[in-house]
């Protein structure tokens, strides 16, 4: 029998020579398949028991931070209202957004600004602790900007113009981040898409905003003297369009600053389709054959320029994803359409945030400045990492010079005519209004202000929509008036 | 009879037994730390019983058996200490309990040397064990409870304790088929009857035998019981081939397995449910194959090294302190842990297969042998289901997995085993 027995050993032994090969295939050549699989429930584990890091404003104060619960596991909370979308929500069954999606790895930990203290912390099996992110938000500001919404849909985008800093970003409708995982569905579902952040996820139609970018443009290429007076009182047709002109019913002789003041549609339609052009003919008693019939191509190609240069239509870079908008359509330009784009209408679409930019651009002497929302990551052990020290810039839209002219025409217009409501006592505003056409015909315009303070050294742009409330003038103007006035008390550079 | 003989001292025994206890106190108080506790004297109670445990049954082997296997023991009470630290890692509140099992056990083993009047004395009852055994499994039909909702009615209760009586009746028919395979050992391996070119094993002589076996196995698998049924089969399998050396007894066995496990897979829709899982437990993570994707992601999980002790996740595995103690013991101590188990098991099987080859009576051979097997075979069975070698079925891992009966019946097999190396050595060249 021993012959058998030693037979029977080889068998045995033959089978657990097995095992330990398949020990060795699970637990180390299929280690990482299996981990990064679905099933595999300790990354969501070990994501619950990170102390994570929080999300703290300019001045330190908390926006997201983690507050320990009776189970030992400690819970998302969000002490500053009003900021679910920049900052986003923290959800293990629906993910992360905003700011705890964008800056997730050192929120987490799993990087650090401290790479030597994260591994021994790791080794030593500490709880891991992750980095607080420090935004450029202000909550004060933040606060103002909801106010002025009052819950009604639209945005507000405040920053500052030299250095790019977002110092708040409102939309609303908003959602409560700590209850996401109850209200998912609802959320979801609702037709007044809370979800969505208005400021850069949502394209409106700028309307009169817009002309500030044509204005620009105008002025830039040198086709117009600004303060030529010119007559303007007609009414004018192009193909089925018909511009009326009666935003300064009260003034029959203008100039370019003032027709930009008054906002005159007529006048900036003009502008548009006359860019091609070596001057700007702008009086009243045009008749054909009209200045741009051999120059359309020519003038919709330099709006198109120019617009580039203000990133409308392109994909502007930030921490969040922006949508890039459009100046038009997949179609042909004819005149009709350029002329409506050139005051703010046609098929033009932008978000909030590229609106504020273009005021922005003006205050910054023509540069585009480069927004951005964190300063840095600060690590447990307090070694910082910095993201952005602001005064990048997204290029020279136009010149100073150009940009001046503008300043002054903006400034006219909250002193003079429709921006008036934007007035601050003993600083001077500078702006543009917006009444823009959107939506099904005979439906409620959406009301826009873009612009900035003080005019002579800005400190903050901002823009502001209001969907489907009325003329620019008489909603999104004074509020933007009043979250400029917040800004000015409590934001120095 | 165990004739006295002159106490001789056993250092290797005593060397390596220092190891378990080691390992006992120093996973229990890793444990504490990890958990911010400071040691208690639970802690402490445990690794002073153990010692006490080991240290008793060491003075007896000294004092009556100086010649038995000195290796055994050791490597056993290694899976043992492991077993006391995971299932204190796993299910604290069951750790004094386990704790317990083990000194019961000990004690079990104690009694099995002291009781037993010799190795041969198991031989003349060789009919009463199969009876008893038959009689106990049968007994779960009536009786039979589930206390741990594995879905089936496995065990007997007796004032709050669980017992298993198919862990015995392993052991009980180790004790008859060496018995009945050492009486017709000669005819089987001699005489044959030819069919043609086939030579078939003399039928008559082994009818009480297969009789014996497909009891065995038809109530085990009337209760579900898979993974009894294979370690039984195996078993089988395993003692005909050390008696009778016949390649051919084993291929026929065989081949009769193949018709009984495809008919089973016909019959039983949770032989077919098992198959499907082995093939593809993806395809049922949330279900059926649950379990088995938790164990291999447990191991995934620990790599090389491990996650540490109490620094994995290995409560996301069903039934991981009994069937899958594996999977615990990977994710958090890694393939050095796991392997490390493989390798105990290696020492126990070769160090029992040694002392089959030893001893000088062949129903202690074909006893020891038995014996031998049914560890080997038993940890293989689960540690193959675990690995996705072969399809799942559940038995526990000898001396790791939570259990009292489990426990207490492989420290009686171990008590056996150290017995028959205790008996008078093999002659050289006594053919």
């Amino acid at each position: 029998m021993q012959r058998n027995l030693a037979r029977l050993e080889l068998v045995l032994l033959a089978g657990f020579m097995v095992v330990a090969l398949g020990l060795g295939y699970w637990q180390f050549f299929r280690q990482d398949d299996l981990i990064a699989r679905p099933t595999n429930p300790r990354v969501a584990e070990e994501a619950r028991r990170v102390v994570r890091g929080k999300i703290l404003d300019r001045t330190g104060k908390p926006l997201a931070e983690n507050v320990p619960t009776p189970g030992g596991i400690s819970e998302r909370t969000y002490p500053a209202g009003g900021l679910a979308h920049v900052v986003g929500y923290h959800s293990e069954r629906f993910g992360n957004s905003g700011i705890e999606e964008r800056y997730d790895e050192y929120l987490r930990g799993s990087r650090s600004a401290d790479p030597i203290e994260r591994t021994i912390s790791s080794l030593l099996h500490r709880p891991t602790v992750g980095s607080d992110v420090v935004l450029t938000l202000d909550a004060r500001i933040q606060q103002s900007a909801v106010e002025v919404l009052g819950g009604q849909p639209g945005a507000v985008v405040v920053l500052d113009p030299k250095t790019g800093a977002i110092l708040a970003m409102a939309s609303a409708p908003t959602f409560d981040q700590g209850d996401i995982d109850d209200r998912w569905a609802a959320l979801v579902g609702d037709a007044g898409h809370p979800l969505v952040n208005r400021a850069i996820q949502s394209t409106y139609t700028p309307g009169s905003t817009f002309k500030v970018i044509t204005a620009a443009a105008a002025l830039d290429l040198n086709l117009v003297d600004p303060r030529a007076k010119f007559r303007c009182v007609e009414t004018m047709r192009i193909d089925d369009l018909q511009v009326d002109c009666k935003n300064h019913a009260h003034l029959a002789n203008v100039d370019f600053r003032e027709a930009f003041a008054w906002s005159c549609n007529r006048t900036f339609a003009l502008t548009g389709l006359e860019l091609g052009t070596e001057r700007l003919a702008l009086a009243d008693g045009l008749r054909a054959p009209f200045p741009w019939q051999n120059q359309l191509g020519r003038s919709a190609q330099r709006l198109e320029e120019y617009a580039g240069r203000f990133w409308i239509g392109r994909q502007v870079p930030f921490e969040l994803t922006v949508e890039p908008g459009q100046l038009k359509g997949g179609g042909e330009w004819y005149p009709s359409l350029l002329a409506q784009t050139s005051f703010g209408q046609g098929e033009l679409a932008a978000t909030p945030l590229q609106m504020a930019l273009a005021a922005a651009t003006i205050a910054n002497g023509g540069a585009v400045p480069a927004p951005y929302l964190a300063s840095e990551a600060r690590s447990p052990g307090g070694a910082t990492s910095t993201f952005n020290r602001g005064g990048g810039t997204l290029g020279q839209a136009i010149s100073s010079r150009t940009a001046q002219t503008v300043n002054e025409m903006m400034v006219l217009s909250v002193d003079t005519a429709w921006g008036k409501p934007a007035a601050i006592a003993g600083t001077k505003v500078a702006g543009k209004t917006g009444t823009a056409e959107a939506g099904a015909a005979g439906s409620t315009p959406h009301s826009w202000f873009v612009g900035y303070a003080p005019a002579e050294d800005p400190r903050v742009a901002i823009a502001v929509i209001m969907e489907h409330r009325g003329s620019g003038t008489d909603f999104a103007t004074p509020a933007a008036g009043k979250v400029l006035q917040r800004a000015l008390e409590v934001y120095h550079r | 009879m165990p004739s006295i003989r002159a106490a001789r001292p056993r250092w290797l025994e005593l060397v390596l037994l220092a190891f378990p206890i080691l390992l006992l106190a120093v996973g229990l108080t890793t444990i504490e730390l990890a958990r911010g506790d400071a040691p208690d004297s639970t802690d402490q109670a445990q690794v002073a019983a153990l010692a006490i445990a080991l240290f008793a049954v060491h003075c007896w082997l000294t004092l009556r058996y100086p010649s038995a296997d000195q290796v055994v023991l050791p490597a056993a009470s290694m899976l043992a200490a492991l077993s006391m630290v995971m299932v204190a890692r796993l299910e604290p509140d069951l750790a004094m309990r386990q704790a317990l099992w083990v000194g019961v056990g000990s004690a079990a083993l104690l009694g099995t040397l002291v009781i037993l009047p010799g190795v041969s004395w198991l031989r003349q009852y060789r009919y009463t064990w199969a009876a008893l055994g038959l009689a106990l499994v049968l007994s779960t039909f009536v009786f039979g409870i589930d206390p741990n909702d594995s879905g089936a009615r496995l065990w007997l209760g007796f004032g709050g304790v669980h017992f298993q009586p198919s862990e015995v009746l392993k052991i009980l028919l180790v004790v008859f088929f060496a018995a009945y395979l050492d009486d017709y050992r000669e005819l089987l391996t001699l005489s044959s009857v030819r069919v043609g070119p086939l030579s078939l094993p003399p039928l008559p002589y082994l009818t009480p035998l297969l009789l014996m076996l497909a009891l065995a196995l038809g109530l085990v698998v009337m209760q579900r019981d898979l993974g009894a049924a294979l370690l039984l089969f195996g078993l089988f399998l395993a003692m005909l081939f050390v008696a009778t050396g016949r390649i051919t007894y084993v291929a026929g066995s065989l081949a009769i397995f193949v018709l009984g496990a495809d008919l089973l897979y016909r019959l039983f829709s949770v032989v077919k449910i098992r198959v499907e899982t082995w093939q593809d437990p993806w395809a049922t993570a949330s279900t059926t194959g649950y379990q088995l994707v938790q164990g291999l992601t447990a191991l995934a999980a620990g790599g090389v090294f491990g996650a540490g002790l109490t620094y994995g996740y290995p409560e996301y595995v069903p039934a991981v302190h009994t069937d899958f103690m594996i999977a615990a013991i990977g994710e958090e101590l890694g393939l050095v842990g796991s392997l490390g188990v493989v390798g105990l098991y290696v020492v126990l099987v070769h160090r029992g297969l040694r002392i089959a080859i030893q001893t000088g009576d062949s129903f202690a051979t074909l006893l020891a042998a038995g014996l031998t097997s049914v560890v080997g075979i038993q940890a293989l069975v689960i540690l193959g289901g675990t690995l996705k070698l072969i399809p799942l079925t559940g038995v526990t891992l000898p001396l790791l997995s939570y259990g009292g009966s489990s426990v207490l019946a492989n420290y009686v097999l171990l008590g056996l085993l150290l017995a028959v190396s205790a008996e008078p050595k093999r002659q050289v060249n006594a053919a």
